[in-house]
């Protein structure tokens, strides 16, 4: 019997609105990036030329696709980032243990995700209008949405970017952990696109890329994510439950 | 120059993330400032998306994008029809091909020469029927096969050849070459993983261009010199 009875899930609740406030910077360098994605965007994210008997051809590719990638790489650092001493140590302002202090990073990686998601289809707009009034364009097509596909690819972006986070936090715990993993996990994870490029026939990378990418089935894109994701952070749960309380 | 500038960026990414790591304190230009600078960047992307909502659907592509599936089993067929035309076969002919120009010219001498002009687009290829009777008329039609351009139909972009009857010699001038730009303006992969194919697959990211060929149909009784291929002979 205690004075003041507290329940974890409202700790949750309340460390996780304290970190949206107190991690709002983190969207800073959302903004830098995204508007860097949109300058490279710029020059067009593919083309393709060609000539035959009859017709001479060239196309500019204007999508969204330099912006999300730059949006997972900005949630796989921002998921390391607040692994970090700096953002760690903010909850102990709390009474609080390892596995809400984990929740409420989780869903401030998801909420993050989320926004990041819908700001990636929110840019492809600004950059899709700057390259309509600034580029030199002959004639435009543009590939329009159903709603259906809106909404799909709006769960997809946000599903891309939350598992790069994901990947991000695991990361950012086992260097927390241990600082010799800051020189292991790029070791590895560079060296190993290496040594699977020096082949001469990739794989590893094609492949990873391949199990996500080339999912014709939406639900089944899901549960991979859901199943990787889940993975990932509850590796991370375990490895932070046995880091020392603060050192 | 582009590459540089990634490469500078890539950088000063990871001399920052290193940097972040290393310290004990959090970066922050305090949450008023970082407020408005998101609302206002919210505020710009909504501003542009509107825009771009009100204006870029006038230039929006209401055919269906055909699949590189789609567009090898055209091109099969096309190439299937032409083989079968050297052979005498002409059934199939108007499902695979369109007629986008005929021709009609009186003629009543006893031979033709048929002199095709080398263009900047090659030489057109002809072929010639005769007809069960002399009716004293030669009829052409040009026949052209679907060109698609990254998955889009610019099969009326083609220009049709010129066709001259001097006395009893039919010059065939090929058509100008056509020059096909335009800009594509896509979701991205996001958005079409599960509705097109996928830009993984790179399933719209071909092209293919339509086969042509002028069909001749002769009175019976004429004799033809020039370069050509006889159907039925």
């Amino acid at each position: 019997m205690y004075l003041a009875e507290v329940k974890t899930w409202d700790i949750v609740k309340k460390q996780y609105r304290y970190k949206l406030k107190s991690y709002f910077g983190v969207f800073t360098s959302l903004i830098v990036i995204q508007l860097l994605a949109i300058l490279f965007s710029f020059n067009g994210t593919g083309s393709g030329s060609g000539s035959s008997n009859s017709i001479q051809y060239d196309f500019y590719y204007y999508t969204s696709d330099i912006i999300l990638i730059f949006m997972m790489i900005w949630a796989f650092i921002t998921a390391i980032i607040i692994t970090t001493r700096a953002y760690r140590y903010d909850d102990f302002s709390f009474v609080t243990n390892r596995v809400i202090s984990q929740v409420s990073n989780i869903l401030f990686l998801l909420s993050s995700s989320i926004f990041a998601g819908i700001t990636v289809y929110l840019s492809t707009n600004l950059f899709q209008i700057l390259a309509f009034y600034f580029k030199n364009n002959y004639s435009i097509i543009v590939d329009s949405l159903t709603v259906t596909e809106f909404i799909i690819g709006m769960i997809t972006s946000i599903l891309y970017i939350f598992l790069f986070a994901s990947a991000g936090y695991l990361v950012g715990i086992l260097i927390q952990l241990h600082k010799g993993f800051l020189l292991i996990i790029p070791t590895v994870l560079f060296g190993g696109l290496i040594l699977d490029g020096i082949g001469g026939d990739p794989r590893v990378f094609e492949n990873v890329t391949m199990f996500f990418g080339q999912e014709t089935s939406f639900i089944l894109f899901i549960c991979k994510i859901a199943i990787v994701s889940s993975l990932l952070l509850l590796a991370s749960l375990g490895i932070s439950n046995r880091m020392e309380v603060r050192k | 120059m582009i590459n540089i500038v990634l490469l500078l960026v890539i950088f000063v990414v990871v001399s920052s993330g290193i940097g972040i790591l290393r310290s004990n304190t959090k970066l922050s230009l305090g949450t008023r400032k970082i407020r408005w600078i998101l609302g206002g960047y919210t505020m710009i992307l909504a501003i542009a998306t509107v825009i771009s909502l009100s204006i870029l659907p006038n230039h929006k592509n209401d055919e269906k994008i055909a699949t590189a599936a789609e567009m090898s089993s055209i091109e099969d067929a096309q190439t299937k029809a032409i083989d079968n035309l050297y052979s005498g076969n002409v059934v199939d002919l108007d499902k695979i091909f369109s007629e986008k120009k005929k021709w009609s010219f009186p003629f009543n001498e006893k031979s033709l020469d048929i002199v095709l002009t080398e263009g900047e687009t090659g030489i057109m290829s002809v072929f010639a029927e005769r007809k069960s009777e002399n009716d004293g008329e030669i009829e052409a039609t040009y026949h052209v096969g679907k060109s698609y351009i990254d998955g889009v139909d610019f099969t009326d972009k083609v220009h049709s050849p010129e066709l001259l009857l001097n006395g009893q010699q039919l010059t065939v001038n090929n058509p100008a070459l056509v020059t096909v730009s335009f800009s594509r303006f896509s979701p991205g992969f996001a958005y079409s993983q599960f509705s097109k194919g996928g830009h993984f697959t790179q399933e719209n990211r071909s092209s293919v261009i339509g086969r042509d060929f002028i069909l001749l149909k002769v009175p019976n009784d004429i004799e033809i010199n020039g370069d050509i291929s006889w159907i039925n002979e």
